[in-house]
């Protein structure tokens, strides 16, 4: 057996953790080169940035739950219905009521999954799923049986401003960081998506961990629905709309594994915005018509899972 | 007598990653012989075998099947070339009936315009059963339904139906009961009969002795020697098989009474668990190793997960005396000093993909954590201090644990008991396929956490490290206790085996 080997997964492993920041490089300079400087004017940056806001918060949820290897698809679901319980409780009470409404819904949603997914032993996506359906199908029927439009109150519109959005993503980036890879709940969480047995035998409580980590993910939905309702200052039948295929894609491109486990890492989430942000935005300036885009960022998306998929961690491929 | 040689095999090397499973391998068999291939585990025979077979490519070497080369890409190709293998594990399809099981891939045989007959199928596998004394299966019915034991007399029928000229059986024999061993021992001899030859792995040296023409012996991957005829003899195939003389510095030497006879540390109260496990007790006590030995559905696997917390007992309890607490589930367990090695290490033990690192830090962590964060620098300090402690073999600590190899892994998954300081530890089946050398290097571990005052409690298939190791020993049969039986020089396997079976 010789002492020191170079094996190729070495490397490997390497791809994975710099090649999105790398990507990320990439293209910017490639669209700033190819739009002659149009994407890097400060007006344009500013208008990333603030968009970046609301799919960083929710993808810093959604990590928790994927480093379980439990998949999460309900994102849309759970923006809908909190967003439009939030806004009718405000509306009937004249108050700041939405807020605290907003993180309960979103939390008592994961928490669902969560649970459907310990107590029933159903699959995460499956549990997803449904709760997603729920929450559209109530919001939809709610807004669908009004006359008047869900929307902010006036008075809450000072609360969206850019400054504000930078903070409290900037915050919930460190915090999330410090809770994922430096305190027992995100090793722990991130153990059990490596090999739940594994998990179990070195003493840790599975089924409460799970919960915990629906617990941040429900936390970090509900910031991230606030941000939407602040932006968009109303809520309609289709606000959140395809959000979760998107915050998926982006945290996937950024190296996120699908199949969760201790090489999760949080900072996959901010690059993967990014990337598929400006590449987004850089397309669009170029003046690339939507179906293309759709068709790079399904290539694009391929070639990243091909790239992070963790094949060691899962015995057999079809 | 000149034989007829009919599979020649030279220079065969195969390597999974570090780890060199098989190493200039040769072998010569002839026609019409049962050859017994032994070897401790992990000395390479089942590699040798699947590469035979075709399952497994070799990195180099060549095989010649009767003057031919002999390279099968696949166990298809093998087959096709004649070469049939009845594997360890389960080798049938759930949820097909025991004749779609038979004819799986040759359907055609039986269809017309692309729709099976089943019924001529059915009558077909009909013929297979017999010739395995399964003739009371119906062959339609799913093959779930079937006892493990039928269906790997199922999976004989499907070897033989083939008509290889080399049926390789691995470890087959140790899942049967006396009646299915006859069965394959009568295919087996009904091949040799017909000038067709057997190659059987087995650890079972009596059964070797009585079935085998000749034995060859495998260590560390390498060929040791071949045993002809009258040489085959029970110690002449275990003296070749660890490569000295036994008891000299493998296992424990001492035979003192040397462990805190006044201090409880585990006391497991009358516990059952349905059928498996009936009304256990024992007590282990500071720096003493307890082993507990049996066959291996005993109950004694699925009483280290009781007294662990993995799994409720139906009555009875698992107590720590000297913390004064009953354990209901592995996190109190774990809180409590206790560490568990499961039997399958890379399921249960370790988390392969991820790193060394992380393994090793995944027990410690409420140890690792200093207020409520855990830094980099702590956890790269204590797994260098395990990796240093238990000398285990990486080639860096952010590689993931499946690059290494068996005995090292399974030196991880001790680590990562022995990084949370773990008082009590659970030890299934520690030397489980895993090389003479580290064998060693764990028994050394033992001895080491025995003085250090731990008490252990170590759950083995393996008699010799049994007898060799423990204390006392526990030997439980349909899990119950049959026997209790203190260290001492004058006891022979014989004694215990009477009590296991």
């Amino acid at each position: 057996m010789k002492e020191i080997r170079k094996p190729k997964f070495m490397t490997k492993d390497r791809i994975r953790a710099y090649l999105p920041v790398f990507a990320l490089l990439f293209v910017i300079a490639l669209f700033a080169v190819l739009t002659h400087g149009t994407t890097i004017k400060i007006n344009n940056l500013k208008q990333i940035m603030l968009q970046s806001c609301t799919y960083i918060v929710a993808g810093l949820g959604i990590i928790f739950t994927m480093s379980l290897g439990n998949m999460d698809m309900s994102l849309d679901g759970i923006v809908s219905l909190s967003a439009c319980l939030g806004l009718l409780a405000t509306e009937a009470t004249g108050s700041w009521v939405m807020f605290p409404v907003i993180f309960l819904i979103a939390i008592a949603c994961e928490m669902a999954i969560g649970g459907i997914n310990i107590l029933l032993g159903i699959n995460s996506v499956i549990a997803s799923f449904a709760v997603s359906f729920f929450g559209k199908g109530v919001a939809g029927f709610i807004i669908g049986n009004r006359t008047k439009a869900l929307s902010l109150p006036g008075e809450f519109s000072f609360l969206y401003n850019r400054t504000g959005f930078y903070m409290i993503t900037i915050a919930a980036v460190l915090v999330l960081t410090v809770l994922f890879h430096y305190t027992r709940l995100g090793k722990r969480a991130m153990a059990i998506g490596s090999n739940p047995n594994a998990a179990k035998a070195a003493g840790i409580h599975v089924t409460k961990y799970k919960l915990l980590s629906y617990l941040a993910a429900g936390i970090m939905m509900g910031l991230a629905t606030i941000l939407i309702v602040l932006r968009s200052g109303s809520t309609s039948a289709t606000t959140g709309s395809g959000f979760h295929v998107s915050v998926l894609l982006m945290m996937v491109i950024g190296g996120a594994a699908l199949t969760g486990g201790t090489k999760e890492k949080i900072y996959s989430v901010v690059v993967g915005v990014f990337i598929y942000l400006c590449l987004e935005n850089g397309l669009t300036v170029l003046g690339t018509s939507p179906e293309v885009i759709g068709l790079i960022e399904g290539i694009i998306f391929l070639a990243s899972v091909t790239l992070t998929f963790d094949r060691e961690g899962v015995p057999y491929i079809l | 007598m000149e034989k007829k040689v009919i599979l020649t095999v030279e220079g065969l090397n195969k390597s999974f990653g570090p780890t060199r499973a098989v190493v200039d391998m040769h072998l010569e068999l002839y026609a019409g012989e049962i050859r017994g291939l032994i070897g401790e585990n992990g000395s390479g025979k089942s590699t040798v075998t699947t590469i035979i077979a075709g399952s497994q490519k070799p990195d180099g070497g060549t095989m010649l099947m009767e003057g031919k080369v002999h390279a099968p890409k696949s166990m298809l190709e093998g087959r096709e070339a004649g070469v049939c293998m009845l594997l360890q594990e389960k080798g049938t399809i759930n949820h097909l009936t025991v004749s779609e099981n038979i004819y799986l891939g040759e359907e055609d045989k039986f269809s017309r315009y692309g729709i099976v007959n089943r019924r001529r199928m059915d009558k077909e596998a009909k013929k297979v059963l017999e010739s395995i004394d399964l003739g009371d299966v119906n062959p339609a019915r799913l093959i779930d339904e079937l006892s493990f034991e039928d269906r790997k007399l199922v999976e004989a029928g499907m070897a033989m139906k083939a008509e290889p000229k080399i049926l390789i059986v691995d470890e087959t024999t140790t899942a049967l009961s006396q009646k299915g061993r006859e069965v394959i021992y009568r295919i087996m001899r009904q091949m040799k009969e017909q000038g067709r030859s057997v190659i059987f792995i087995s650890h079972d040296l009596d059964e070797l002795k009585e079935i085998c023409d000749n034995v060859t012996v495998m260590r560390d991957g390498a060929y040791v020697t071949t045993l002809y005829g009258e040489e085959i003899t029970v110690d002449n195939m275990r003296q070749n098989m660890i490569g000295r003389e036994l008891s000299e510095g493998y296992y424990r030497s001492d035979y003192e009474d040397n462990y805190d006879h006044e201090t409880v540390m585990l006391d497991v109260d009358h516990v059952t668990l349905g059928n498996t496990i009936r009304n256990v007790s024992l007590q282990v006590h500071k720096g003493e190793i307890l082993g507990i030995g049996g066959l291996t559905d005993c109950g004694m696997h699925d009483l280290c997960k009781v007294i662990f917390g993995l799994k409720e007992p139906d009555s009875g309890a698992v107590r720590l005396p000297q913390k004064g607490v009953t354990i209901h589930n592995s996190t109190q367990a774990v809180e409590n000093g206790m560490g568990y090695v499961p039997k399958d290490r890379e399921l249960e033990g370790l988390m392969l993909a991820a790193s060394i690192r992380d393994n090793i830090n995944l027990m410690a962590m409420d140890k690792v954590k200093k207020g409520f964060l855990i830094t980099p620098g702590a956890t790269k300090k204590l797994a260098l201090d395990q990796v240093e402690a238990l000398s285990i073999k990486i080639g860096g600590m952010e590689l993931p644990v499946s690059s290494l190899s068996g005995g090292n892994k399974q030196k991880v998954a001790i680590a990562k008991c022995m990084a949370n300081d773990v008082e009590i530890l659970i030890m299934d089946c520690p030397t489980r396929g895993i090389d003479i050398g580290v064998k060693a290097a764990i028994y050394r571990l033992l001895e080491k956490f025995k003085a250090e005052g731990r008490a252990i409690l170590m759950v083995s298939e393996e008699l010799p490290e049994l007898l060799g190791m423990s204390d006392n020993l526990i030997i439980m049969k349909n899990g119950e206790v049959t026997a209790r039986i203190r260290r001492s020089v004058d006891v022979t396997e014989h004694d215990v085996i009477t009590r296991m079976i």
